[in-house]
Order: C-alpha cells, then structure tokens, then sequence
C-alpha cells in the first residue's frame, strides 16, 4: 500500500476575467503517493499547470482542502506556503527561471541557505547533485545566460533537490529544449525518482510522460482518467503504446 | 503622444518627480520673493519720501548744519525737525524692547517719511502715541492700550493710538525707533527733558546710495566743534532691514537648487531605467519607423511637462506661501511686505528648470541613438558584467539575507551611486540646516561673534567720567564678570564706535582701552595692537583702500589736518564695527575720547539683570544708564529665530519628503525590474519579509554613505560655505560649532527613515506572486 504524500477534497479554482467565470478545478479529488513519478497529461488550456501550482502551495485555491502529509495547506498564508514551499518542495519550470544576476552554484546555493545554516553541508551537498548531473566545475561559476539552456534545466533541478525536498513539482520541463537536452533532464529526474524521489510532473510531450509511473488526464477540472505504467525502464518497448492507447481512451 | 503614453504609464512615478520639481521651484521663488525684499524697501521709501541721509545734531549747530547739508551740491531736498532723543525701555504685553527713542511731534509739516498710519487708529490728542510698525507684531497689544516707556530714566504713560511706516527709525535691528505724540504733550516732554532735545537733518540727495561724499564732507565741516557727529543713511537701514531676511533667503536658495539637483538626478535615473523597461516597446517604434529623434524627443518632452506642472504648482504654491513667509519676516522688516505675483520672475525659475530638465534628458536620452531595432526588440544586449561574481555564496560568511542584498547592491552601482548621491545633498543640507538652527537658536554666542564681534552683556554710562578707572576696577572685580571694557559715549547704540577716517575713507571703529582683554577676541589675521600707532582694520576696509597687513595707512582725526600714521597689524570681521584702535591713539589725531562707559562681560550663567541691581545698588550715583544687552540682543533676534525654526522645520519636512520620494521612486522601479527575480525567488520559499529586507538592506550602504559622507563634508566645511553665503556682509571667516551629536542623529535618523521607508515601498513585493510569474 502506497502512502499518500498530497491529497486534495473537493478543490476547487475559479478565474475572474471581465464578469466571466472560468471554472478550472471543479469539486478535485486526487492523492499523489509518495515516491510516485506522477505526471499529469491533458489538452491545452485544461488547467495541469493550475492544479500543479494549487498543488505545491504556489497558488490558493478558491474552494476545498489540499493536504500535504496529513497537513492542511490550503488555509496558509502567503509567507507560511513560502515556508512551506523550501521545506517541503521542489520545483522546476518550463523556463528554466535561474536568477540571472547569480552564479549558477550561487543560485543553488540561495536556495539551500534557506534551509540549512550548515555552509558546508550545502556547499558539499550542492557540488554533489551537479556533478550528478553532468554539470562540471566550468559550468558552476558561470551566470544562467552563458550555458546551454539543457544546463540551465539541470541546475534548476539540482536547485529543486538541494533542500531534499518531499516532492517536486515540475512543468513542463523539457518543453523549451531540443530532444538531446530534453533527455538529460528527464534522465535525471528519473534518476531521482529512482532513488525514492517522489515527482508530479505536467507535460504535454509522450515521450516525457512515458518516464511517470502513474499518469493521470485532466480534463474539464476534473481527473478523467488514470493509468499505472509501472516503473520506467529505457528497455520497456511497450510504454509508448500502453500510454497511447490510455491516451486515445481519453480522447487525447 | 508618445510622451502621454508615458507618463500615463507610470502615474505614480509622474507624481513623484512632479513633487520633487514642485518642491524645488516652490522654494527657489519663495528664495527669490525674498531677495527682492531690498527692491521693495527702496520703492517704498521712495513712496515715504523717506530721507536718502540724517544725522543728529545739538540744537547748538542745527542752523549751521543743516544750512551746510541744505547747500550740498547733491542734495536736492533738506529738512529739520526737532525731536527728543535718549535711550529707553517700552514693553509691549511682555515684550520688552531696550534702545534709544526718537519722540517726535506728530506734524504735517514733515515732508521726509511723515507718520503714515497703517491699520486701525486714533486721532492723535492728549497722550496718544504712534509706534513704528514692527512693536506692534507678535503681540495682543490693541488699540487704545495703555503704554509706558522709560525714557530717559522716567517712567512715562502713553496710550496706543496707531502704528506708523517708518523707514529710518522703525527697524528691529536698528535700535533707534521714532515715536510721535501730539505737538502739546511733545512741548511738555520737551520741558520734562531739555537735555534730550536735539535736531534732526534730514536730506534727500540725487541719488539715495551716494551718501558717502556728503558724509564726508560734513565730517571734515564739523569734526572740529567738539560735538560728536552722528549720522546715518538709508543704506545702513536697508542693511539693518534686509540682512536678517537675506540670509534665511540664502539658505532657502540654496536648498532649493539641491532639491532641483535631486530632482534632475532622479529623472536621469528614470530614463535610464525606462530605457530598459520599455526596450521592446523602443524596438517596436523604431521597427515602425520612429527616428531616434522622435523617442528622445518624446522623453524629453515627458519630463518637460512634468516640469512644467510641477513647476507651475510649485510658483503658485510659492505665492499662497509667500504671506506666510512676510507676516514672519514682519518683525525684522519693519514694513508691510506684500509682494505682486512678479511673473518675469517666475517664468525664468520655470525655464531654468525646465532647461536644466530638458538638457538632462537630453543628454540621458542620447544613449537610444546606439540601440539597434533588432537588439531593442529582442530586449537588449544584457549590461550585466561577467567579470565578477560579488559575494559568492559558497565563500562569503553571513545573514543569506545580507549577502543577497550586498550583491544586488553591487550589481547596480549605478543606482547605487544615484541614491548615494541623493542622500549625500539630503545630508549635507541637513547638516548645514542644523548648523544654522542650532548656532541661532540653541546658542548663539558663536553666530554673534561672527556678526558683531564681542558683544558686551551689559552696558553702563558713568556720568562723572572722573571716577570711570574706579568703577571699572570694581566691576571687573566680580566674581561674576569675565571682562570690562572702557568705551566712550559717543555712540547712541550701546556697541560703542566712533568714526576715524582712514586713507580717506570713514570707518567706524572700536576704541579699545586695553587689548590684553580682549585677548580672546576674534581675530581674520595677524595680531592686536601693541603699540599706540597700530590699528586692526576690518576686511572688507582693506580690500575697499587696497591695504594689506604690515602696511602703513593715515589715519585722519576730527579737526580734519591732525594725522597719524599707522600700521595694520591685523584684520577682523564684524557688521559693527570696520576695524579696532588702542582708545589712546585717537588722541594722537586730535580724538580726545571721552572715556564715559564700560562694556560689561559677564559669565554664561550669571543673569544681567541681577547684575545690573546690584551694580547700581553699589555705584547708582555714578551710573547714569545700564542696559542689559544680553536681553536687547536676544529681543532683536528673536523674529530670525522665528524664521530659522520655520526653516528647520521645512528642511525637516522637505529632507523627509525627498528621501520619501526618491526611495519610492528608486525601489518601485527596481521592483519592476526585478519582478521576475522576485517571483522566482518566492517561488523557491523566500518570504515576503526577506524579500523587503533584501531590497532595504541592498539600499543601507548605499544611504550609509551618502549619509556620512554628507555629513562630514556638512560637519567639516559648513563655515567655509557660510562665509561664501555672507560674504556679500563682510563676513570672510567663521567658526560656527556644528554640533556633533546632533550630526550623528541626523544620519541616524536619516538611515532609519530610508530603511523604514524602503520597507514599507517593498512592501508591494507582497504583491507580487511567484504564481503569476510562471503563468505570465
């Protein structure tokens, strides 16, 4: 039996434009179980990136409970989500949203210092994660814009793990790489999973979402349907297939 | 249309640099209003008919001198009067003044300044009165009150009837006030005090500030008969007027075009800024086809209006302020000051800072002619230098907090030196504005040295000159006085002077009987005389005859062919006196001095008055009349003291206002320019909290400095730009204390409100979400 790391009842998202109401979440029930590779598929313009943000306590929702390991976020103020947010998540973005004006090791560096007091422990930790990752010692000191943007993804995930997050949150990670970068990351972020890292993942993209073991479609604010693909192996030929065919099932 | 769209943009930061610019033009043409106070005295004067020269003359030689004034060839216009004349003490519902009072009959007859009523009066019968305008400001004193005037020892009641415009003798500062009665009490005081009586000359000349052949050739007419010679002139009573308002003027001026810098500095850190906010935008219009000319221009003209509104709100803020500043100045000038709206004025104050705003932008805007379309539209070439990389996490020790804001600090060393440099002026007028505030009105021993020299704290006139070397051991033997100095009596103000004539030129002068007691006196250069034929001659005398120190010069005593030679062994500075000679000397050029009164220094804490009883209780019999000057003084500053704490507490609110402003301006901008950093940042779990410490720290150092370095700079060169201001009064040097203690508060203070300030404008920061960053 898995145990349930985020779980939401009845949640709910409604956007204001112009006397228009936008119902995206309607009435949202979902758990995400720890160390899941969970990736969230569905059209363009459905919500994943809102009901990923609702989520991970980046954004509010209007209506209902979002629990995180027994904990009700939903009612958090801004500064207790942010809290929330560096203790307990991990994120990384279609863009890779490094700060620019900081080294690369710096950026990881302002993100563990927010954690931990221990220097060292940061500064071992964060060299650790990006020579993982392929990031050699060239790459550290330069600033977001003088490397290649699959670098830049792979600091930010190495950013994302600095704090030995519970959970991360990822959006569209490889959405703005070519396929070679595309597959550094979503290699890496495999790599994490395997050793017990749970992520939720939203992407529109196959072949990303073929690295989840559980897939779910969002469609019209609500979870429409689920798919277990079991644990991702790069020899698994049927993957695609049993994925394709979930997603002809939903109307993808 | 471009310029619209801006300035609709940013509406916030529009108001901002709009009440910066408001600010300034407000105090430059109050600063100006002000200067023009001496235009003013000099029109009005002319309205009065007021006299150009008088001088005061023993019944004795009234025929004769005013028949030689008459028949001076520049005098177009020559009249007599008689008059009483002695010191006195009128108090006015608790405010004492202490001077000498001129008691003239209220007659038509008088052609030059005759009594013009202001306000409210009535007809002058029995004991009526009519004071000069300025004693009945600053106090609930109504007409038809009852009024006593010691005059000439005896205690004398009048009833208020009306105030009157007095040019010559109605000024505050000059302590010689006309009062007029009715012709039939004026013969009675007239048999009261047959002493008092002298006449009045007055003349009106070609030319109202060429009075100085005339008073030359009636020294040299009647230095010989043995009477003293007391004249004066319109000039010297603009000065007594107007130097009281022209200073706090100065200052005003000064400050304003500080704040008219600020106000240039900020715009140019707007444009650069909106240069880079609206890079894509600049792209899209030059793509379209706008010339660079056409955005600079559009730039130009977007700060130009917000000149040309704020500047217009600032003039006609000036002019709704300007009655304010004249019923303040009231007291000190005597007249009723009411200013036209003088638009020639304004309009140059406007084009001045729409020109300096117009040639900043100008030159700022420039930088667009470089920016290529392509670049432009792609966002720019990123300025960001990779050189460095300050305050690398991994290496540097501190709050994470701190060291984020260090480097953001770092990383825009451009704002930083704006805002330095903001502060920097901001500290810098605080501290010459507390310099000034504390030297005025906390203690102004300083300041009047400065002005006047060493001013006695009491005054005593000895009738029986026989015994002055015994009254003066007896004084000097209190344990409560520092000094006593012997003077002579021909001075009708107690600051006792006469007048020698040096290389041709009149001076007045100080007769000193001993210099080794005024070892501590304050000297420009060079040393006091030892010797009987040394003389100490006032700066701005030196520069006029062309002498410098150890040079020989002629001094020319009464009789007009007795001479001596002397040498300047030193210089000094005051508005009382033109130089200083051993009382001695003037004997050797036939200026027998009477040696009839004693300048009385007394300790800090020892009162005058308790002196003074005393003092008479002892030596009454001898000691005709003692004032206490400590007090005379203190009434004559009382109306700038009024003025320079309306000063402080506009620089207070000005400095805080500015600081206000700009940080708002600077943070706000950095917040947008920032945004995404911000959001990625919340994102990542920083609180709001941190992220506002972040941006007020990264604006501490930057304050830290402006702030210090403003205030040494204040601290260590206030007096140099003091004397520069009053350099125009003879004032070539001045050792004002600025108080420390009070400089370190202000930076304190000063430090304090910028971090509050920056934390509450970072405070938006709470608005900004790191959610709406990812979806934007």
């Amino acid at each position: 039996m898995k145990k349930t790391i985020l779980s939401t009842v009845k949640l709910c998202k409604t956007f204001s434009n112009g006397g228009q109401q936008q119902h995206v979440l309607k009435n949202l029930d979902v758990e995400i179980y720890a160390g899941d590779f969970t990736v969230i598929m569905g059209p363009s313009g459905a919500g994943k990136s809102t009901l990923l943000y609702a989520l991970s306590g980046m954004d509010k929702p209007t209506m209902g409970t979002i629990n995180f390991s027994d904990k009700d976020i939903s009612g958090f103020s801004n500064d207790k989500l942010a809290v929330f947010r560096r203790d307990n998540c991990g994120f990384v973005f279609q863009q890779t949203y490094l700060l620019d004006n900081m080294s690369i090791l710096d950026n990881i560096f302002a993100c563990g210092l927010l954690v931990s007091k221990n220097r060292n422990d940061i500064v071992a930790r964060a060299k650790e994660i990006l020579t993982r990752f392929n990031l050699d010692k060239a790459v550290w000191h330069k600033f977001p814009s003088q490397v290649s943007g699959g670098e830049g993804q792979r600091a930010g995930i190495a950013r994302a793990l600095i704090n030995n997050p519970k959970i991360i949150f990822a959006d569209e990670p490889t959405g703005s790489l070519n396929s070679a970068n595309g597959k550094a990351v979503l290699d890496a972020l495999t790599a994490v999973n395997g050793q017990g890292q749970s992520i939720v993942m939203v992407t529109h993209d196959i072949q990303s979402a073929q690295r989840g073991n559980r897939i779910l479609y969002f469609r019209d604010g609500v979870i429409f349907g689920e798919c277990l693909l079991g644990e991702y192996k790069s020899d698994d030929t049927d993957r695609a297939g049993r994925l394709k065919n979930f997603l002809s099932e939903m109307g993808w | 249309m471009l310029a619209v769209a801006n300035l609709r943009k940013n509406k916030s930061q529009t108001f901002s640099i709009g009440v910066l610019i408001l600010i300034s033009i407000m105090l430059l043409n109050i600063a100006l209003t002000m200067f023009s106070i001496t235009n003013f005295f000099d029109q009005r004067a002319e309205e009065l008919n007021a006299p150009h020269w008088v001088s005061w003359v023993p019944p004795e030689y009234a025929a004769e001198r005013y028949a030689f004034v008459r028949d001076f060839p520049t005098v177009v216009e020559a009249e007599y009067g008689w008059v009483l004349f002695s010191t006195g003490h009128i108090e006015i519902q608790g405010e004492g003044r202490s001077g000498a009072f001129i008691i003239a009959p209220y007659t038509e007859a008088q052609r030059m300044n005759p009594p013009y009523l202001i306000g409210e009066s009535l007809p002058m019968v029995g004991d009526a009165m009519y004071v000069p305008h300025f004693m009945t400001l600053d106090s609930d004193i109504a007409i038809g009150d009852e009024i006593i005037i010691d005059f000439g020892g005896e205690e004398l009641p009048f009833t208020l009837a009306g105030a009157t415009e007095e040019i010559m003798f109605g000024a505050l500062m000059y302590t010689q006030w006309r009062i007029y009665v009715s012709e039939s009490r004026f013969d009675a005081l007239r048999n009261q005090f047959p002493d008092s009586e002298i006449v009045l000359v007055s003349a009106r000349l070609e030319e109202a500030d060429e009075t100085f052949g005339l008073s030359t050739a009636y020294w040299e007419e009647f230095m010989t008969e043995g009477a003293s010679i007391q004249l004066t002139s319109r000039f010297r009573m603009r000065e007594a007027r107007t130097s009281g308002v022209l200073l706090p003027a100065m200052l005003v001026a000064v400050f304003s075009l500080i704040m008219l810098i600020v106000g240039v500095i900020v715009i140019r850190f707007r444009i650069i800024n909106g240069i880079d906010e609206g890079m894509v935008n600049m792209g899209v219009q030059k793509a379209m086809g706008y010339r660079n000319k056409e955005i600079i221009l559009s730039l130009i003209l977007q700060f130009g209006l917000i000149t040309v509104v704020g500047g217009v709100i600032g003039v006609l803020a000036s002019h709704v302020a300007i009655p304010l500043v004249s019923g303040l100045i009231a007291p000190l000038f005597g007249l009723i000051w009411r200013p036209a709206f003088n638009m020639p004025l304004k309009m140059i104050t406007l084009v001045a800072a729409l020109l300096a705003v117009a040639i900043c932008s100008l030159i700022t805007a420039l930088r667009i002619r470089k920016l290529h379309p392509l670049t432009a539209l792609r966002g720019g070439i990123s300025t960001h230098s990779f050189k460095r990389n300050p305050f690398a996490l991994d290496k540097s020790r501190g709050s994470l907090v701190l060291l984020l804001a260090l480097k953001n600090l770092l990383m825009n060393k451009k704002q930083a030196l704006m805002v330095s440099l903001i502060i920097f002026a901001v500290a810098f007028a605080s501290v010459g504005s507390i310099a000034v505030y504390y030297n005025i009105i906390v203690n102004d021993t300083a300041f009047m040295r400065v002005q006047m020299g060493d001013v006695a704290d009491v005054w005593l006139d000895i009738s029986d000159t026989d015994y002055i070397a015994d009254v003066r051991a007896r004084v000097a033997a209190r344990p409560e006085v520092i000094r006593v100095e012997i003077g002579d009596s021909s001075g009708v103000t107690p600051l006792s002077v006469t007048s020698i004539i040096v290389n041709g030129l009149t001076i007045r002068v100080a007769p000193i009987a001993d210099f080794t007691n005024i070892a501590d006196y304050p000297l420009v250069a060079g040393r006091f005389p030892h010797h009987d034929n040394e003389i100490v001659i006032g700066v701005t005398t030196l520069e006029a005859i062309g002498v410098q120190l150890g040079d020989w010069v002629t001094v020319t005593g009464h009789d007009g062919e007795t001479q001596g030679v002397f040498i300047v062994t030193g210089s000094t500075q005051s508005t009382n006196h033109e130089g200083m000679i051993y009382a001695g000397s003037l004997a050797l050029v036939g200026n027998p001095m009477q040696l009839s009164t004693l300048s009385v220094r007394l300790l800090a804490d020892a009162d005058p008055d308790d002196f003074i009883k005393s003092i008479l209780v002892e030596d009454g019999d001898i000691i005709s009349d003692a004032i206490n000057i400590r007090s005379m003084i203190d009434e004559m500053l009382a109306p700038m003291r009024n003025i320079f704490r309306v000063i402080a507490f506009a620089v207070l609110a000005t400095v805080t206002t500015v600081v206000i402003l700009v940080l708002y301006i600077v943070i706000k901008t950095t917040l947008l320019r920032r945004r995404r950093e911000l959001g990625i940042q919340k994102a990542v779990g920083f609180t709001t909290l941190q992220l506002m410490n972040q941006i007020a720290l990264g604006f501490i150092p930057t304050i830290l400095l402006g702030a210090v370095s403003g205030a040494v700079i204040g601290y260590l060169r206030f007096n140099a730009i003091f004397v520069v201001i009053l350099r125009g009064s003879g004032i070539v040097q001045a050792n004002l204390p600025v108080p420390f203690a009070w400089t370190i508060g202000m930076c304190i203070a000063l430090i304090a409100l910028s971090y509050t300030v920056s934390m509450l404008v970072a405070w938006r920061i709470r608005k900004i979400s790191a959610y709406a960053l990812v979806t934007e």
